[in-house]
């Protein structure tokens, strides 16, 4: 390392850290700045004379700062360089950051201090926050709970049911029905790709938890290829109503609410 | 048949041959344990048909709880009389599921109108039943 800093002109390499656009920033052992460089002083927007030899959580005011936390006290006392995530109030701002530490050491291998630069990472954040809403999104649109009639809801299922899945279709069934005091909920399981002992133990768990709530739940959509599987596999449903078609479900919805449909102009 | 309108000190009331008991949000074992015997006696005394167990506003009921409701519905049916819990909560529905709790005999519904409702059709249907005997 020495080496290298005897080959390079001291001057040259200054220069060079004073311009790279990354604000990167060194302390001695009492946390008191010793070099900040001309990114680093744009970040915080003030002059060197300012923050020369001021302690380093005067200025950068991150969430890390004289905490046990902080990198760069663990850096100093022994710790492995690492990188984190932090905060940083800058004019009353909170920028989402990324530093990393590592210790200054002399040529006794002594620690005399750290360095670390940081790296603004707001725009990351942001794609991140964005990327979460859209799972969000996504998760929501795939468990629609749809209020289909006064106190009747239906709840399409399609694609896989894993076990996040089937959690989220059961929370959003039991709000729903707390919502809209549903008696009847029909399941509809035509768009189910696959149905294994898994799948059906999640379908009579959100069975049992419907009749819990003072409901009552119809599946419809069982396939023949489904209806094979869940006898060969041994799965009873006695306790649920099932049904091939969502007609079929839909009219005995409408009897267990006392209701009938008729053509217009028949007489009851 | 003596007719209780009375509110008793646990805040239960009769209407219409149903008991109606109301547990507080923060209920514990303790609580439904009192609730318990309170119920019994009370079903006895006025010979109610139903018991409606109001959960409305209960967050959460530990297996504790659970229990002593099961037994508390048990007790009720044995006195002849129907035991519904009503209006129970997503949250303390999930929890019982996911502990796979044994529910096949207990009677819930949402409404009070719906818990009415299944006393008054299971008292016909008793009523049917020993005509028919």
């Amino acid at each position: 390392m020495t080496n290298y800093i005897r080959i390079i002109d001291t001057d040259l390499a200054v220069h060079v850290l004073e311009h790279l656009p990354t604000p990167v920033m060194a302390v001695n052992r009492e946390m008191e700045l010793v070099f900040l460089n001309e990114a680093g002083l744009k970040h915080i927007g003030r002059s060197w004379e300012e923050v020369k030899g001021k302690p380093c959580k005067d200025i950068l005011q991150s969430r890390h700062c004289g905490t046990s936390e902080c990198k760069m006290r663990q850096v100093m006392d022994g710790g492995q360089v690492a990188t984190v995530r932090n905060e940083m109030k800058i004019n009353g701002r909170t920028v989402p950051v990324e530093y990393t530490a590592a210790a200054l050491k002399d040529q006794d291998g002594t620690i005399v201090g750290g360095v670390e630069y940081i790296i603004d990472i707001t725009e990351r954040v942001r794609q991140e926050k964005k990327l979460q809403e859209q799972s969000k999104t996504i998760r929501e649109i795939s468990t629609p709970a749809i209020k289909l009639w006064d106190r009747m809801v239906i709840l399409p299922v399609v694609g896989v049911v894993d076990s996040q899945r089937a959690q989220q279709m059961m929370s959003a069934m039991l709000q729903k029905i707390m919502a809209t005091a549903a008696k009847v909920i029909i399941l509809d399981i035509q768009g189910v790709a696959a149905m294994d002992t898994a799948v059906a133990n999640h379908l009579i768990k959100i069975a049992k938890a419907t009749k819990l709530m003072g409901c009552r739940c119809i599946i419809s959509g069982i396939t023949p290829a489904v209806a094979e599987t869940l006898v060969q596999l041994g799965i009873e449903l006695t306790d649920i109503d099932t049904n091939s078609t969502l007609q079929d479900s839909l009219f005995d919805a409408f009897s267990l609410l006392d209701l009938t449909v008729t053509p217009k102009g028949s007489k009851q | 048949m003596k007719q209780y309108s009375s509110v008793s000190a646990l805040g239960s009331y009769t209407i219409s041959d149903c008991l109606i008991v109301p547990v507080a949000p923060e209920a514990e074992v303790e609580e439904l344990q009192r609730l318990h015997r309170e119920i019994l006696e009370l079903v006895a005394e006025t010979g109610a048909k139903g018991v409606l167990v109001n959960l409305s506003s209960v967050n959460i009921l530990s297996s504790y709880s659970f229990t002593t409701l099961r037994e508390i519905l048990r007790g009720v049916s044995l006195l002849g009389a129907t035991g519904v819990l009503v209006g129970l909560r997503p949250g303390v529905v999930a929890a019982w599921v996911d502990r796979d709790l044994d529910f096949s005999e207990m009677h819930t519904a949402r409404t009070m109108e719906d818990a009415l409702a299944l006393v008054t059709t299971r008292r016909e249907k008793q009523e049917a039943d020993a005509k028919q005997a």
